[in-house]
């Protein structure tokens, strides 16, 4: 099977625009997405994962090496990659309904009754029906990711790339997301690639964690976590994973390692 | 809170112009010479009658004819303002060539301009309508290129992942993510246009304008007609700036949670 993205001997770097001095981001990841899993991308703060997203997204260019997606040159960003980011990026002059809707008004596929009901399927997906006519300056900050999710799946993308999308809410609401991402992901069969630094939220989600050192990043570890779902966060396999993770931070200098059982 | 905004503000007025009242009457000057308001109020009536040779009332027509200019002018300058400030807001190299440009031009009274202009254009509307326009432009190039250097990078960078053009990156986000700035712009530019407007009616219009209303009324020694003409530039600036750009702002920026009123 072709992997859905390969990444090659990827390097980043960074010219300092003041100094002109070069800041190493990536020095050497390579991996390979399967379609249909959900991979996470683990590592402390700054570690360069957001940055490895964003050249998956197309956003950015890799310094050195090669980022295929179905065995083609990324070049670009491109409507088979969604984006969630981390920050809530809302369209305030759009309401719910026309900010799940802005990537099908852009493609202009559909004529208006069908965007609308294509719109209106996304909200309801997500948990908002009701709200499709609000504005998204009243929504609270879980609301809004539920929008940002909807909107990136409305054009039907394979492949989905979260950027710590969950790391501005609070526990009960980011566990609240998180189990409605889960079954969005089974019912929807999407690739997703998910940026974490927590620890519990890798090993809650994702197939496969991919754990990246503090920059220059390279990868110092790969999981393939097999437990059964939905899955038990307090049962003594989930713990194991998670202290794994942990080690591995803590051997990397990842001070900033999660360790909140939200 | 209305009574602060509408019962305080009216008090103060009435009280100026009762002092007002007071202390001319009891000062012994020539009352033709420094009228009070009473005189004036009356010469609003006087010069809002109909009479035979004229159906429609001088003081209208003034006001029509400095209305029309304003908004020949106003819509001039929106089109040409904001498209200039698109484009430098998108671009940085047109950006750094021209910001400089815009800064020099900015402390020039546009009054400046009219000498040349009644060279060019002779007196008249041409000439009254495109040094409005001018100094409505700026501020609008200015707020505009601020505001498009100002959006989020996410709400661009979302767009760009449903295979957005750059024309659609302007119509779906630039343009309504600086709807805030521009109707800042406009607020300045109708203050600026106004200002401008009344001092090329002054010496450039054969006939009819506000400008040239109280600027005749000088050969006549009609100092009440000056006043009046004052009232009316103050009642229709304050229309114009808050009133109207208010209720743009009510029903667009401020609907959107863009920007509070407080």
């Amino acid at each position: 099977m072709t992997p859905k993205i390969r990444i090659a001997n990827l390097r980043k770097t960074f010219t300092d625009p003041e100094g002109g001095a070069e800041v190493e981001a990536i020095r050497e990841v390579m991996f390979d997405i399967e379609p249909g899993r959900f991979v996470i991308l683990f590592g402390p703060s700054g570690c360069g994962k957001s940055t490895l997203l964003n050249i998956i997204a197309g956003f950015e260019a890799p310094s050195a090496g090669e980022v295929l997606l179905e065995g083609k040159p990324i070049t670009g960003p491109g409507p088979e990659r969604g984006f969630v980011f981390q920050e809530f990026v809302m369209y305030p002059w759009r309401t719910v309904l026309g900010n799940v809707a802005i990537g099908l008004d852009v493609q202009k596929k559909l004529d208006k009754p069908a965007r609308d009901a294509r719109a209106r399927e996304l909200v309801k997906l997500v948990g908002l029906a009701g709200f499709e006519d609000r504005y998204t300056h009243v929504l609270s900050g879980g609301m809004k990711q539920r929008v940002a999710i909807a909107r990136a799946l409305a054009t039907d993308p394979e492949i989905l790339l979260m950027d710590e999308p969950f790391g501005a809410l609070d526990a009960q609401t980011r566990r609240s997301l998180q189990d409605d991402l889960l079954r969005i992901w089974q019912q929807m069969s999407k690739t997703i690639v998910f940026v974490t630094h927590s620890v519990q939220e890798a090993v809650l989600l994702g197939d496969r964690v991919i754990s990246l050192s503090p920059r220059p990043s390279t990868i110092n570890g790969v999981f393939d976590i097999d437990l059964k779902r939905p899955r038990d966060t307090t049962s003594r396999d989930f713990a194991e994973i998670e202290r794994k993770l942990m080690a591995l931070l803590a051997g990397t200098g990842g001070q900033r390692a999660t360790l909140v059982h939200d | 809170m209305t009574w602060q905004r509408f019962a305080l503000p009216t008090a103060a007025l009435v009280l100026l112009f009762a002092a007002w009242e007071a202390l001319f009457r009891a000062s012994g000057f020539n009352l033709e010479l420094f009228p009070p308001p009473s005189r004036i109020v009356a010469t609003i009536f006087r010069l809002l009658e109909p009479t035979e040779a004229r159906p429609v009332p001088i003081l209208l027509i003034h006001i029509g004819v400095s209305v029309g200019r304003l908004l020949a002018a106003m819509l001039i300058a929106l089109v040409v303002g904001v498209g200039i400030g698109l484009l430098m807001g998108m671009n940085r190299y047109v950006y750094a060539a021209f910001q400089p440009l815009v800064n020099a031009l900015i402390p020039i009274p546009a009054y400046a301009y009219i000498p040349i202009l009644l060279l060019w254009a002779g007196r008249g509307d041409l000439s009254i309508v495109i040094v409005t326009a001018i100094s409505a432009c700026l501020p609008l190039i200015y707020n505009t290129t601020a505001g498009v250097r100002g959006v989020e990078r996410g709400q661009i960078r979302a767009l760009r992942t449903f295979g957005a053009s750059r024309i659609d990156v302007m119509r779906l986000v630039l343009l309504p993510a600086t709807l805030t700035s521009i109707v800042a712009g406009l607020r300045l530019a109708f203050g600026q246009a106004w200002r401008t407007l009344v001092g090329a009616e002054f010496i450039a219009t054969p006939k009819a304008g506000l400008g040239y209303m109280i600027f005749n009324a000088r050969n006549l020694l009609q100092v009440e007609v000056m006043f009046v003409g004052l009232f009316a530039l103050g009642v229709f600036g304050f229309l114009f700036i808050y009133v109207l750009v208010g209720r743009l702002e009510d029903r667009t920026v401020v609907r959107w949670g863009m920007l509070s009123r407080q």
